[in-house]
């Protein structure tokens, strides 16, 4: 008789939360986001990250007052699937959430291949999808009209790193010699870098590709040696920063500042190379020491704070996480700027956004839906820790320049 | 100048281990007639137990190559003894895919419990230098070369000078006329198998205090003792170091003259060149006897 007592006194508990859930706000309407992510599969990790950013802003939405548009006030469900890491299983799914569920519009999955086949299902129904990872280029360049980026594009990450050189660094650098793994993430990033270095006057003195998976590069790095360039910028792995920085140290030479893509700010970097790892920089998408705000979360502190309080204390929002809830907000930003939840008027008014976010670097897209604002931070070891050097408003520390001789660190 | 010398020096030190590591792997397959495909994981095998003896007993890799080599050689025994022998008469293709099936286990034992990650033996020399006519040299790359050089001097004179040796030849030359005179064929190409496999032991420990290593070197290792096995002739001690060597300055003249990113094609265009025009090798003989 007690059991069956508590266990009714549970279940109204537990009937009456849901119900307080649900009429805490009272909406007039709600909207409804499809988001297939992978949950299994070989990209799981990080999808399941995009997912959680999903659900951060989901939840801070729901609990602070709605997205008001036309008059009205909206909540918002965001419908989840699991696309099993396969494209062909991502893009049946949101077809599914547009005929099925009739979703008002789409969240991205997590990676290029992935958003590739289920922004052509967007766009074929006319449905927006805002992709939180994927910045392959080859997305963008199918004249759709559905689809915006969260990312930049690829070959944009080291971009900043070259304003930095150019607005930052004192006496400022003159030579860059650049050298790349050949493949197809570092090559675009190389270009980019390239690129933006010849725009802002620096001479390029080297650009020589060595092959994917070299082990061995001390013959290239003589080669740079002897030109002497200010700046060494190797766009590889991990396993090529590593190295590339070891071999500089043998060969006794110390850049003024090496600059890498995407291979030192990963676990283990620091511990394996010990305090060689110091003065070396790196672009990131975004960093949650980074300081800037909107009207939806607040400041960065705050969005982190968010994203404790569903996930845990010691959650700690990574890029992925972030540019999930940066999803939520564009679109929210968006739907308040159109007035409406139309897909049309969405549209148009997401394509001329130009705006700061709390979760998120600088966003402002072209004409082809991808993110060219970017001043996203840039990143340098300094005493072992991971800094922001770089824009200046998030500055942690001014970037350590030029880095010394190895005999005198 | 500065820069040529530079070039030469860095040639040379690379060499060295591309010599001691294709040495192992050439004996292999020149007299146990095995074309070890589970090399590289050997290989790795070496560079990984050096590490845990580092980490664990701050022993210098330059001491734990010892254990190492010891280790690889009794598992190299213990491979041969269970797994290869009873299948050799099944032909090349068996020990193929014995071979294959032995680098995945390896391998996934690898990545079970050290996972993907790069890793890195941390000796506090490392990254030091000096300077020899202007050219910087690196110490721990010197300290290989040397070692290396020592190695092979050692396998030569083992296989000239000692009984063991000499049945190790003798079974390569002639299998049929060394057993006649009481040779135990089967022991020999054991121990010789054993002996390739602590090479490559030997090899990775020193590997891992020049470079860094994760599970997919194996592949990059196995790429190279091809073809400096292959340069080489098949077996034969000189052959596989003079191969290495060869493989090393090719590859530096590829990446100072061509561009580094073909310093890995030019190796292949010069085995191909060596299968087409010399099968047996730069070195002429077949066998080092």
């Amino acid at each position: 008789m007690i059991k069956k007592l508590s266990l009714a006194f549970l279940v109204s508990i537990f009937l009456f939360s849901v119900v307080g859930i649900t009429f805490a706000q009272s909406f007039d309407d709600i909207i409804k986001i499809g988001a297939a992510v992978s949950l299994t599969g070989k990209t799981a990790y990080e999808g399941i990250l995009v997912k959680q950013g999903y659900e951060v802003w989901e939840k801070w939405v729901n609990e602070h007052g709605g997205i008001k548009a036309g008059g009205k006030t909206y909540g918002v469900k965001i419908i989840y699937y699991d696309d099993e890491s396969d494209p062909v299983r991502g893009a049946r799914l949101t077809e599914k959430l547009i005929t099925e569920d009739k979703v008002h519009f789409l969240g991205g999955p997590y990676s290029s291949s992935i958003t590739f086949a289920t922004s052509s299902i967007g766009e074929k129904y006319g449905v927006i999808t805002i992709a939180p990872e994927a910045n392959a280029v080859n997305i963008y360049e199918r004249g759709y009209k559905y689809i915006f980026s969260v990312l930049p594009p690829a070959p944009m990450i080291m971009v900043p790193i070259a304003y930095m050189m150019d607005t930052m660094l004192e006496p400022r650098p003159k030579t860059v010699a650049i050298i790349p793994a050949n493949d197809l993430f570092p090559l675009s990033v190389a270009d980019g870098f390239k690129e933006i270095c010849e725009e802002l006057g620096f001479e390029v003195v080297l650009y020589e590709k060595y092959p994917a998976g070299a082990t061995d590069l001390s013959v290239l790095l003589t080669k740079v040696k002897a030109l002497n360039p200010d700046v060494l910028a190797g766009g590889g792995y991990t396993a090529d920063d590593m190295m590339i920085v070891r071999q500089c140290k043998e060969l006794d030479f110390s850049p003024k500042l090496f600059a890498s893509s995407v291979g030192a700010m990963v676990t283990g970097f620091v511990e394996e190379m010990g305090k060689d790892a110091d003065y070396l920089v790196e672009g990131e998408w975004w960093v949650p020491e980074m300081k800037s705000e909107d009207h939806i979360f607040g400041t960065t502190a705050d969005y982190i704070k968010a994203c404790k309080d569903l996930h845990g204390e010691n959650f700690k929002p990574q890029y992925w996480t972030s540019s999930g809830s940066a999803v939520g907000v564009l679109l929210q930003m968006a739907i308040e700027k159109a007035d409406s939840i139309e897909t049309e008027k969405v549209r148009d008014a997401l394509a001329s956004l130009d705006v700061e976010l709390s979760c998120w670097s600088p966003v402002a897209f072209n004409e082809k839906g991808q993110n060219i604002k970017w001043v996203h931070p840039v990143v340098q070891v300094q005493n072992g820790k991971y800094i922001i050097v770089y824009p200046e408003e998030s500055q942690g520390n001014k970037p350590l320049y030029p880095a010394p001789a190895w005999k005198d660190r | 100048m500065g820069l040529g010398l530079q070039m030469f020096v860095n040639a040379l030190l690379l060499g060295g281990l591309y010599a001691l590591m294709g040495i192992g792997f050439s004996l292999q397959w020149g007299i146990s007639g095995i074309i070890n495909l589970s090399y590289g994981a050997m290989v790795l095998l070496g560079s990984y137990l050096s590490l845990i003896i580092f980490n664990m007993f701050h022993i210098d890799p330059f001491i734990s190559m010892f254990v190492t080599g010891a280790i690889l050689f009794l598992l190299g025994a213990f491979i041969y003894r269970f797994t290869l022998q009873p299948l050799l008469k099944g032909g090349i293709v068996f020990t193929l895919i014995v071979t294959f099936a032995i680098r995945l286990i390896i391998e996934n034992i690898i990545l079970l419990v050290w996972s993907a990650d790069y890793r890195t033996i941390r000796v506090s020399y490392a990254g030091s230098n000096f300077q020899f006519l202007g050219a910087f040299v690196p110490l721990t790359k010197f300290l290989t070369f040397i070692i290396a050089g020592v190695i092979i001097y050692l396998t030569y004179q083992f296989m000239m000078n000692t009984k063991i040796g000499k049945g190790i030849q003798a079974v390569a030359l002639d299998k049929e006329g060394a057993m006649a005179v009481g040779v135990d064929d089967q022991k020999m190409y054991l121990i010789n198998f054993a002996l390739g496999t602590a090479l490559g032991g030997v090899t990775g420990t020193l590997w891992a205090t020049i470079y860094s290593f994760s599970p997919h070197v194996m592949d990059v290792i196995i790429g190279r003792v091809f073809i400096i096995a292959i340069l080489g002739g098949l077996g034969n001690i000189w052959g596989a170091a003079a191969g290495g060597l060869l493989l090393a300055f090719v590859e530096t003249s590829g990446a100072i003259f061509i561009g580094s990113h073909w310093q890995e094609a030019i190796g292949l265009v010069i085995m191909v060149l060596v299968l087409l025009l010399r099968p047996h090798g730069l070195i002429g003989k077949k066998f080092f006897g």
